[in-house]
């Protein structure tokens, strides 16, 4: 039996249409998306205990990781300013993912449902920013910083910032950077390490899925000094050397991961997360982690008992699913 | 024998390979076999090929956990590091790269048959007709392109002449489907939206108002398949940002395109400033592209003789892809497949193309083996990720010598592009002869 190959082409046409509605349906239909709920609820119970209930199921195995945090604010941050100025020269990262982690993040948190509102701001907008409440020093970013500012560090080492724009019509550029820049941020802090990819994760990492394991070679900071300024590990570690912490400045923090930015994909779950979480700052304190799994045929539930937090101080629990690309999480307080 | 090889090679290739493109495929299936939309995961392709890649990912979800559809060992993060960001820092699991890789390989099979089916009404000769099936489906850069790139340029090119050549049998419903089926897996047929047109005005054969129909029919096939894709809400929106942001996820220049002169050294700046003006560099080489084609088009649609649409079709296409490659912003190696299945049409009747065809074929396999893409671009190089074995280092050694870097790449880059000004010159010498009936005498 002769083919005729017009036929032929036209069934190719209308399988390729078939696969296509059988993929919108896996997408669109009630039910059909691959799904996973939980439900966090804390009750008190008197005598200074609280309960938290969870329960968890899905349609899929799933991995997570629950971590409970003592903190002043409960709410995640909705105002997160994200320094970006193709003037000047990039460090350990590449000019596109300098850019590019902006769309990340704001993909990531709006698949998380989160009232995230992500401004860019270049040079002159970062000092106007830095400037409220109006100053007339030209010192900007430590004062904000004590008054309960909150920067996030990610690139070069700490305090490594080039002050001078690309000349017009030149290349990018290699960063020169400012004289004694980090001592200006993190005075006495002695970074080192020699990885640049770390393998070991930190209780921090663990409970809130950081999972950023890169690091800059010499930029690291070693975790006993993190301790002693009252700081919070967060990230990997390698022997007694972390790529990520948070120092209290002040009223406020200063959150330096020591690592390149090329793997935006990571960055912008785990940077999600550390938002999420509400959690980076020092004065908050963990209470528990526990790691779950949920399968399509086994749910999940838990009781917990925790001590009620102190006055002007809430409890609040984050889940977020411990697979590399899930954009599961939820976050419940008291 | 022929689909015995061909697919055996594809077959042996593809699960153990990867390189940057495959990558993001396995982490968008597998962020939507996670739970995720769509769009969860940044990509910057049109809807319909990331409806293909959740159903990948949900298939490989049936055998796996949806969390072990790509893996990250350390080994690969320190060898992204260690390029400085320009390797993927994940793989698709074997079954995955399978599932992916096989779907490409079901339209080069496709395409084989397509490509045969034309020759054969082309030509009238059956052994010219297997020629071109064995031509394509044994292509060492389309093996490469199916087996390990994984890119799957071969489908919109499938729907482009399927689209023109149901077209041309009456059937225009299908015809305007295919089209828009190409459309919405990869958006680079809308450049050839002119020549499609003079395709429509080129069938004298038919009366007007049977002609006015079929236009309708083609719109209508062409609109039902768009509105398939995009009815969900927001789904549009959501393409629309991810790809007109500025310097965004899709930026890039170079390649083999009149860019690729950026890499010769001293002219950094210029690189800088094609970066940040992506945008409107990338809208002023679509209108350069989309003026081009329309050139080729009028020639098509004033010279085309009525019924005999071979062999012109082909020599109009040929110049039009050519037309943009050559001045779009950005042209990556797997962009040779749009052209390379005209070249091969042409070939079969026409030494003169055999040499294009061939070069075509050497010099975007080359880009694989020796991992050059284009000054700005990322790096991709072949990799086979086992645990003794990687091209990725070799590339990173050939590529980081200072002395020869900059200059292999450039040459190799160049070199493709003034193939291509030649071919593409062939291409509007051939369309300038008159033809006579369905067969052009090889000069």
């Amino acid at each position: 039996m002769r083919l005729d190959p017009v036929r032929l082409v036209q069934a190719v046409i209308v399988l390729f249409v078939v696969a296509l509605l059988l993929s919108e349906g896996l997408l669109y239909a009630p039910g059909a998306r691959p799904r996973l709920t939980v439900d966090q609820s804390f009750r008190a119970l008197g005598g200074g205990q609280l309960a938290l209930y969870t329960n968890a199921s899905g349609s899929f195995a799933a991995n997570l990781a629950q971590s409970v945090f003592a903190l002043t604010q409960p709410s995640p941050p909705t105002e997160v300013y994200y320094y970006y100025d193709s003037n000047y020269p990039v460090s350990y990262s590449s000019i596109a993912d300098w850019y590019g982690l902006t769309q990340h993040l704001s993909v990531v948190a709006s698949a998380r449902g989160l009232p995230f509102n992500l401004t860019i701001v270049d040079a002159a907008g970062l000092a106007g920013l830095l400037r409220q409440p109006p100053r007339a020093n030209t010192v900007l970013m430590g004062p904000w910083i004590r008054l309960g500012g909150t920067l996030v560090w990610a690139g070069d080492t700490l305090g490594r910032y080039e002050g001078t724009p690309i000349a017009p019509g030149a290349s990018f550029g290699k960063l020169i950077p400012v004289p004694n820049g980090s001592a200006r941020f993190l005075p006495g802090i002695q970074v080192g390490g020699t990885g640049i990819v770390y393998s070991n994760r930190s209780a921090f990492s663990d409970a809130v899925y950081l999972a950023y394991p890169y690091a800059i070679a010499g930029g690291a900071f070693r975790t006993s000094e993190v301790q002693a300024a009252n700081g919070r590990v967060l990230g990997y570690l390698d022997g007694s050397w972390t790529n990520w912490a948070a120092f209290p400045i002040g009223g406020g923090t200063i959150v330096d991961l020591a690592a390149p930015t090329y793997d935006v994909v990571r960055l912008s779950f785990s940077l999600v997360n550390l938002l999420e979480s509400g959690a980076w700052t020092p004065s908050s304190t963990l209470v528990g982690i526990s790691a779950f799994s949920v399968t399509a045929n086994a749910p999940y539930s838990s009781v917990a008992l925790l001590a009620a937090p102190g006055a002007g101080m809430h409890v609040c629990a984050f889940s977020v699913e411990v697979d590399y690309l899930a954009p599961f999480a939820s976050r419940s307080c008291d | 024998m022929v689909l015995l090889v061909g697919t055996g090679l594809r077959l042996l290739l593809a699960p153990l390979t990867s390189q940057y493109d495959p990558a993001i495929f396995g982490e968008s299936s597998a962020t939507m076999a996670l739970g995720g939309g769509p769009y969860t995961y940044l990509i910057v392709y049109p809807t319909d090929w990331v409806l293909v890649l959740n159903l990948i990912g949900r298939t490989a979800a049936l055998f796996l956990p949806a969390n072990a559809l790509v893996a990250a060992p350390t080994a690969v993060l320190t060898l992204g590091l260690t390029l400085g960001g320009l390797e993927p820092t994940s793989y698709p699991v074997p079954l995955v790269a399978l599932l992916e890789k096989g779907f490409v390989l079901l339209f080069d099979l496709a395409m084989a048959g397509l490509l045969y089916a034309i020759v054969q009404e082309w030509t009238g000769d059956r052994l010219k007709a297997r020629l071109v099936f064995a031509a394509w489906f044994l292509n060492p850069f389309v093996i490469i392109e199916s087996g390990v790139h994984g890119a799957f340029d071969v489908i919109p090119t499938f729907f482009v002449i399927a689209s023109f050549y149901l077209w041309y049998h009456d059937r225009p419903l299908s015809a305007g489907a295919a089209f828009g089926l190409g459309v919405m897996v990869k958006v680079y047929p809308l450049l050839l939206l002119p020549l499609f047109g003079a395709a429509l005005l080129a069938r004298r054969d038919l009366a007007p108002l049977r002609r006015a129909m079929s236009v309708l029919w083609f719109g209508l096939g062409t609109a039902g398949i768009v509105a398939l894709s995009l009815w969900p809400p927001g789904i549009f929106q959501q393409y629309l940002q991810i790809v007109g942001t500025g310097p965004s996820v899709g930026e890039s220049h170079g390649g083999f395109g009149p860019w690729s002169l950026s890499a010769f050294p001293g002219l950094g700046g210029w690189r800088r400033w094609l970066f940040l003006n992506t945008a409107p560099v990338a809208l002023i080489s679509t209108v350069i592209a989309f003026g081009l084609v329309t050139l080729f088009a009028v020639y098509y649609a004033r010279r085309a003789p009525a019924g005999s649409w071979h062999a012109p079709l082909t020599y109009a296409a040929i110049g039009s892809v050519f037309a943009i490659l050559l001045s779009f912003s950005v042209a990556q190696p797997q962009y040779l497949l749009w052209i390379l299945p005209w070249l091969l049409l042409a070939a079969i009747v026409e030494r003169r193309f055999r040499t294009v065809a061939a070069a075509v074929t050497l010099g975007g396999s080359a880009f694989y083996v020796i991992g050059l893409a284009g000054p700005l671009y990322l790096v991709q190089p072949t990799a086979i990720f086992t645990h003794w074995i990687s091209f990725s280092l070799i590339d990173a050694a050939v590529l980081g010598s200072p002395t020869y870097g900059p200059w292999v790449e450039l040459v190799t880059t160049v070199s493709v592009f003034l193939l291509l000004v030649y071919a593409a010159l062939q291409a509007l010498r051939r369309l300038r002869r008159p033809t006579a009936g369905g067969v052009v005498v090889a000069a």
